[in-house]
């Protein structure tokens, strides 16, 4: 027999001894380190959308089964066992690390290739961005995590302790850093998708802003940088979420999705309206979202209370949410009228239910494929963020021109002066529903208050709710590091109050 | 005439035999010898008389004179003549020096099943063998020696005809086997090597013998019910619907719920009378069950041929599902010269099989049908049937009978295996043999559910249909050469040495089209599907392996055998595609030595000792590399290709070996009527082939390693035992093993595997413990009062009224006065302490009967279907003992089943001590009653016997399930014992005829 009779590979897929070795396979690689921010914009919606002031979910009584976890973080009595459930922080630290090992990969492949220096460059800015990105995601959930930063080729390699939340973001604006020469700032758009000079200055102002000790004079500057870019706002707040807009001019960086069959379709509206035997008249397509789970609508919706913080004449309010009214049997509706929740006045006999609107772009053809984006940093919310940081650093007065430009878009009158509050309400309102609430809140020093008088409003409606719910401690602000990591790691220690 | 005379004696004890049977060939004149062995007969000079006696080979005498005839009858289960199967040949019973158990298939003849290994449940001292799952066609798991791996499984290796086949045991009709023998320690089976760690199981067909002519038939017909012990105990109707008012009314007490009790539940009494739809009977059957077998078969001296067709149907207890076979087999052996052998086996099988997918374990069809609300009924009175339901507070559904009955998965496949051989004499003693062994499958499915059968929980139909069309085959072939030299020097030394070569590839490759967005019900393959999306793979492993062994023994008094195996397999990294597997096994029989030869109650005595190293491969084909991923993303609206590797490499995977000894000993007694054997092993297997739990940082969750260890042990016993021996005749055989495990070490800082979710994943093998140990809460019951929950540790969600479990524990390894993960201990241990079975066979006249039992002691079951049945919020039926739960302080219920108050349910039907069961039980696996009719003289048969059996006749246990060897992952040690609804087992009660022509 020859010798090689032994030596079988894979005949229906590649290896990683012969990849990683020109371009195009480079170039591959770092296409697939962008898929994990579709878990980042997935996980958010639970995680920080809904355990903000924004939203809540409307309660199922027939399921109480692993989504009762996913409940469990907007009612603040999550706990390490939940990070097991499905849609779990797990899920969340999980995807983050496997992006960043897709990057590690890359960034430790790279040097050793046979590729040009300007062909070296332009992957490794996406792919530092990138890392930068996904770190900057798991220390404001997790605080200070374990600092991965070379591809792990072995068990020990895997065994690192976690670093402070110091270091990560230390890592995180070093890496950005080294990025930011290296990508490109957006000229032409439509925008690819890919990260950009924007995406980068965006990102490193959010994470000097976030960081134990702050610098807002470094943020300021990577601020004022982006409005120096090719930015501007869309005249009509409603279609900068069209999906015929995509990566438009006021898009700084935004999780690509495409509907179709090839398993890059985004599904968020089927879980936002709520449970309903018609679908086909919110969504103009029957389907099943009635069936319990994650995979049901009645997810993300906004509180009365949310509806009501608009100020009069806001256009963001219709843009943003809907009210489905019609006949609730057994916990499902049968919706008979779509409106719009300015001056909604339920009608007597029938229920009604708010959803979010922003990613409701009919027609579909298959249940649960959408074409929608997910924002990740828009220009209007760099200008409330400069705002908020020129307010921080005492400059109310050069705040206030970024605060009114974006009031002016939503149909709303100049202030007369900017603040911490109207600052942080502006926001509120212009990133609604784009997963920001909730580390805004944190970043703010205002989420503990917020979330406490949100639990007192949701007990006395639900019943339902436990005598635990919604005790928000400072420990709350974290989640728990989920208990699988810290079973096989030992070198790894609970959040406290987990 | 004259009259002849004689003594039969014991040909080694030299006892007399009291009851031969001595016959005149050819007539009906017969006798028997008498209390001294003697007898009396008149026969012809050049008659041949026959003397027959049960135990003992038959022996035939030419009558020359009147002179004394005095004949020696060798004992058929000590002799020399008999022959195991062993690892490449055969050896004489006598010789062997290993762990060896054979059972020939005539003593196990005549139990309705499909599946030979049915038929040794029971049977084999340290084989475990259990039926987990009714599903037509399935396969039995085996577990030799309490064998556990951690990912790379524990079923031994099936050699049919020296072939290390890929089709399994049920391609074959048990009709066609001969014999079944397994290759229990490492020296047995050493020549296995890389595939040997969880011990070698030799099935070998039957062959035709000299001088055999014979055309043979047997059938039987039976019918297959489910047993009502053990059905899940769910509410009735009335029951239901008063558990569901009851729980409104609470709502609308503790939470503030205002909607009242839904119009269906509000008044219980009109279900009273009407015991409702039993879901679960509502899917299954009486099935029936047959088996069709014909077989010739002529020996002369130069060629041996047999021919044995099959055909059987089971169909399956479960609506819609069957599985049929039909099978053909042809073993022929020409001896071409003096010097030269030929030999070709072929058997074609062609099997069908409709099984709805999703029936066996987990909340699938059955489970989720048996969840439903019984006050509803599956079918309409005008005899349509509901598409779906929608009761209040219970997930939308479809119609479980409808999803049963109307989803098509049809399995066709075809099945090829093939062995040949050419045998050369070189000189004296000297042989060459080359195998060329051939085992091909071509498998198709086909799957379509429509849209009245599409959903399951939580998604009512209709939905649009789907479907798929897949393919797959494989072809293994194995060619070996071998060098036999067998020698005797000075009459005394016997030498028997084994070299060889061998070479074996499997490839594979399959295909699968999903098909969805059918426009409608009427056309039932994907074509008419507006979508489809295909798929491909293809895997291939490949061996080299070279093999020897040396035997020698002196005087067949002192045995010794040495053989090794140094095995080369393709699934392995370059550095580490060798492995070498060394044994040796040494006997001793003592009953040949002049001082125990004179202890006259001992007719044979043999102590037996091995070593040996085994090794096991049983990874994915390509797991020592890290393969990529498609990965793709959107860039400017388009989709962009993408990678990502699946996993991190690991170029120093390497065999997974265990290391054994053995030492057993042989013992028959009185006249060889007792037989005994015992064997104790001590098995460690190391650098166990595991994915091993790395830190998700890695960006992984798993690295394929060999890490760890586990240690085995345990004492097996045998006993055969001839009680009776006149005309009533009573064998007894049993058999009885003890095994034991530990886990030593696992991978880095011994992480435990599994027992990480509160529920479903119940087993935790951890280092110090057995393998596999059920893992979760210890329920105490329920806070009955206020003053119990102020002062009792509790957890987050716990209030009055809801369960209660035990403080085990903090962060800090004491109690810390809360219920938290750290509380989660060890409640139950699923290895049994002793498996053991026991076999009677009766023998009067013409009638014999033979009853099979089996069973296993102190082995805990966990109940899967518990985290449904004991859910009360509400959306499923409940246990009926759910009767008794916690209602307020006045009404406190029974101090095991807590509230139903939202949100604090989950804690009850978690996994707790509450869902572990004792697993001991005692099952009467095989009644079978025969009868020889006695025929005339003349008659066309040779012989016709008539039967009647009872399979899975009665199962005495204190498990409150259906079936004790239930076990979603079969016998894999990591996650034994849950019984998550798995498909029922029937008994089947059927009527058989054997004739011989």
């Amino acid at each position: 027999c020859k010798k090689d009779f032994l030596d079988l590979v894979p005949q229906t897929s590649l290896s990683s001894a012969s990849f990683y070795k020109n371009k195009s396979e480079f170039d591959q690689a770092l296409v697939a380190s962008y898929t994990n921010l579709r878990g980042v914009a997935f996980m958010g919606i639970y995680m920080d959308e809904m355990r903000s002031d924004n939203t809540f979910f409307t309660y199922f009584s027939a399921d109480r089964g692993a989504e009762t976890s996913t409940e469990a973080m907007a009612e603040f009595i999550d706990n390490n066992i939940s990070s097991q459930e499905l849609n779990s922080p797990g899920n969340r630290y999980g995807n983050d690390y496997s992006g960043i090992s897709k990057v590690n990969t890359i960034l430790t492949r790279l040097p050793k290739s046979t590729l040009t220096q300007v062909e070296k460059d332009q992957i490794s800015g996406e792919a530092l961005f990138l890392r930068a990105f996904y770190y900057y995601d798991l220390v404001q959930h997790y605080g200070g995590v374990p600092l991965q930063l070379v591809e792990v080729t072995d068990v020990t390699g895997a065994f690192l302790p976690r670093s402070t939340a110091d270091q990560v973001y230390g890592q995180i604006i070093s890496d950005l850093n080294t990025a930011l020469p290296l990508l490109p700032v957006a000229k032409t758009f439509p925008q690819t998708g890919r990260a950009t000079q924007g995406s980068a200055k965006t990102l490193l102002a959010y994470a000097y802003m976030s960081e134990p000790t702050k610098d807002y004079a470094k943020a300021e500057a990577a601020l004022i940088d982006v409005t120096k870019m090719n930015y501007s706002l869309l005249g009509n707040y409603a279609d900068v979420f069209d999906p015929n807009n995509k990566n438009n001019k006021e898009s700084i960086f935004e999780v690509q999705y495409q509907q179709g069959n090839d398993g890059q379709q985004s599904d968020f509206i089927w879980r936002f309206i709520p449970k309903t035997t018609n679908s086909q008249f919110i969504l103009g397509l029957a389907g099943s979202n009635s069936g319990g789970g994650l995979g049901s609508g009645g997810w993300n919706v906004p509180t009365q209370e949310m509806v009501n913080s608009y100020e009069a004449g806001d256009l963001r309010l219709p843009a943003s949410i809907s009210v489905a009214e019609g006949t609730v049997a057994n916990e499902v509706l049968t919706t008979t009228a779509v409106k719009s929740p300015v001056g909604y006045k339920p009608t007597t006999g029938l229920s009604y239910y708010y959803f979010i609107k922003k990613y409701l772009h009919p027609p579909f053809q298959v249940p649960f494929n959408t074409n929608d984006n997910w924002p990740v940093f828009r220009y209007s919310g760099a200008l409330l963020l400069l705002a908020e940081c020129l307010v921080d650093e005492n400059k109310n007065g050069e705040a206030l021109p970024y605060l009114n430009q974006v009031r002016a878009r939503a149909g709303l009158p100049g202030l007369a002066a900017a603040t911490a509050l109207n600052v942080s309400n502006e926001m509120r309102h212009e990133l609604a529903f784009e997963n920001h609430r909730w580390t805004d809140l944190i970043r703010t020093g205002t989420a503990i208050d917020v979330m406490n008088a949100k639990g007192v409003t949701m007990k006395s409606l639900y019943g339902w709710l436990l005598p635990i719910t919604f005790n928000v401690t400072a420990n709350r602000l974290i989640y728990a590091i989920p208990f699988r990591e810290i079973q096989i790691n030992n070198k790894l220690t609970q959040n406290p109050g987990y | 005439q004259i009259s002849v005379n004689g003594a039969v004696k014991d040909s080694v004890n030299t006892e007399s035999l009291v009851g031969v049977s001595v016959s005149l060939k050819g007539t009906t004149i017969g006798t028997q010898t008498d209390k001294d062995g003697k007898f009396k007969i008149s026969a012809p000079v050049g008659g041949i008389l026959i003397f027959r006696y049960l135990g003992y080979k038959e022996q035939q005498v030419a009558v020359q004179n009147s002179e004394m005839i005095n004949i020696r009858l060798a004992s058929l289960s000590q002799g020399l003549k008999e022959v195991i199967i062993v690892s490449y040949g055969t050896q004489s019973k006598h010789a062997i020096t290993g762990a060896i158990a054979q059972i020939n298939t005539s003593e196990v003849k005549d139990m309705p099943v499909a599946n030979i290994g049915q038929k040794l449940q029971g049977k084999l001292a340290g084989v475990q063998i259990n039926e987990n799952s009714g599903t037509p066609g399935s396969e039995m798991t085996f577990r030799i020696r309490g064998a556990a791996s951690i990912n790379a499984g524990n079923s031994p290796l099936i050699v049919i005809d020296g072939f290390p086949s890929e089709s399994g045991l049920q391609t074959l009709s048990p009709d066609e086997i001969e014999s079944v023998t397994v290759l229990k320690d490492a020296a047995s089976s050493s020549l296995y090597g890389s595939r040997a760690a969880n011990g070698v199981i030799l099935v070998t067909t039957k062959q035709a013998k000299v001088g055999q002519k014979s055309l043979q038939f047997s059938s039987y017909t039976g019918v297959q019910s489910v047993p009502d012990r053990g059905k899940p105990d769910l509410m009735n109707g009335e029951q239901f619907a008063e558990y569901k008012k009851e729980y409104y009314e609470d709502e609308a007490k503790y939470q503030n719920y205002t909607g009242g009790v839904p119009a269906i539940y509000q008044n219980p009494s009109q279900y009273a009378g009407k015991s409702g739809t039993n879901w679960f009977d509502v899917l299954l059957r009486n099935a029936l069950s047959q088996n069709y077998n014909l077989a010739f078969s002529s020996g002369t001296k130069d060629l041996k041929s047999v021919v044995n067709i099959n055909y059987n149907k089971q169909d399956g207890v479960m609506l819609n599902s069957y599985d049929q076979r039909i099978t053909a087999r042809t073993n022929n052996i020409y001896t071409a010269s003096s010097w030269l052998t030929l030999s070709a086996n072929l058997e074609v099988s062609y099997g069908s099989n409709q099984v709805v997918p999703g029936l066996d374990n987990g909340r699938n069809i059955i489970e989720n049908a048996f969840l439903m609300d019984p006050t509803i009924n599956y079918k309409n009175a005008d005899g349509t049937y509901p598409l779906s339901f929608n009761q209040p507070g219970m997930f939308p559904n479809p119609n479980y009978y409808l999803v049963l009955t109307q989803i098509v998965n049809r399995t066709k496949a075809a099945r090829v295996l093939a062995n040949g051989f050419a045998e050369a004499k070189i000189i004296d003693g000297l042989k060459f043999k080359t195998t060329i062994n051939v085992n091909t499958d071509n498998t198709v499915n086909r799957e379509f559910t429509p849209s009245t059968a599409q959903g399951g929980l939580g998604s009512a139909p209709p939905q649009p249909a789907s479907g798929s069309y897949s393919t797959s085959n494989f072809v293994t072939w194995l060619s070996e050469n071998t060098f036999n030299y067998q020698k005797t020097i000075g009459g005394k030394h016997n030498f028997d040495v084994l070299a060889g070569y061998t070479v074996q590839k499997y490839s594979y490759e399959s295909s699968n089209i999903v098909g969805t967005q059918f426009p409608d019900d009427n056309i039932q393959w994907i074509d008419a599907a507006t979508t489809r999306i295909g798929n491909v793979d293809a895997q291939q492993w490949s061996y080299l392996r070279y093999i020897g062994r040396l035997n020698y023994n002196y005087e067949e008094k002192y045995l010794l055998q040495v053989a090794f195996a140094r095995d080369g397999s393709s699934k392995f990294g370059t550095n580490t595609k060798y492995g070498n597997f060394p044994s040796v096994s040494v006997g001793w029989v003592a009953s040949d030595e002049d001082f125990i030869k004179n202890i006259k109650p001992i007719s044979f005595l043999k102590l037996r000792g091995s070593y040996g190293k085994v090794g096991n491969n049983n990874i994915g084909n390509y797991s020592y590399l890290a393969s990529l991923n498609t990965d793709n993303y959107v860039f400017g609206n388009t989709v962009t290709p993408g990678k990502s590797l699946n996993g991190i490499g690991n170029s120093n995977l390497t065999w997974e070996t265990s290391i054994s000894y053995d030492f057993g000993l042989d013992l028959e007694l009185f006249n060889n009527r007792i037989a005994f054997t015992y064997d104790y092993y001590w098995k460690k297997t190391n650098g166990l082939l595991y994915g091993i739990d790395v830190p998700i940082q890695s960006g992984f969750s798993t690295i394929t390693s060999n890490i760890g260890q586990f240690n085995f042990w345990g004492h097996e016993f045998t006993i055969s035992s001839k009680n009776l021996t006149g005309r009533l005749k009573w064998n007894t055989n049993f058999n009885i093993s003890f095994d034991r495990n530990k886990v030593i070490k696992l991978g880095t800082n011994n992480a435990p595997i599994g027992g990480y979710n509160e529920y479903w994943d119940d087993n935790r093998t951890a280092v110090g413990h057995p393998i596999g140990m059920f893992y979760g809460y210890i329920n105490t019951g329920v806070y009955m009062t206020q003053q119990q929950f102020d002062t009792q540790p509790h957890d987050a969600t716990a209030m009055v009224g809801t369960a209660r479990f035990k403080d085990v524990s903090g962060p800090n390894g004491v109690p810390d006065g809360k219920i938290d993960s750290y509380d989660r201990t060890f409640i139950g241990n699923p290895n049994p302490t002793f498996i053991y079975g026991i076999t009677n066979s009766f023998s009067y006249k013409a009638f014999d009967l033979s009853i099979t039992m089996s069973g296993t002691v102190g082995n805990k079951i966990a109940d899967d279907s518990f985290q449904s049945t004991g859910n009360l919020d509400g959306v499923f039926n409940v246990l009926k003992a759910a009767a008794g739960r916690w209602r307020s302080l006045q009404d406190p219920g029974d101090g095991i089943w807590p509230r139903t108050q939202s949100g604090t349910t989950a804690d009850f039907r978690n996994f707790t001590s509450f869902q572990v069961f004792s697993g001991t039980y005692l099952a009467v696996k095989n009644v079978t009653f025969g009868y020889t009719l006695p025929l005339k003289k003349g008659s066309s048969f040779k012989s016709l016997r008539v039967f009647g059996s009872a399979q899975n006749a009665f199962i005495f246990t204190k498990y409150p399930g259906m079936n004790p060897e239930a076990g979603l992952a079969g016998l894999n040690g990591l996650n034994q014992g849950r019984d998550f609804t798995g498909y029922p087992i029937p008994r089947t009660v059927s009527l058989g005829v054997n004739a011989n022509f």
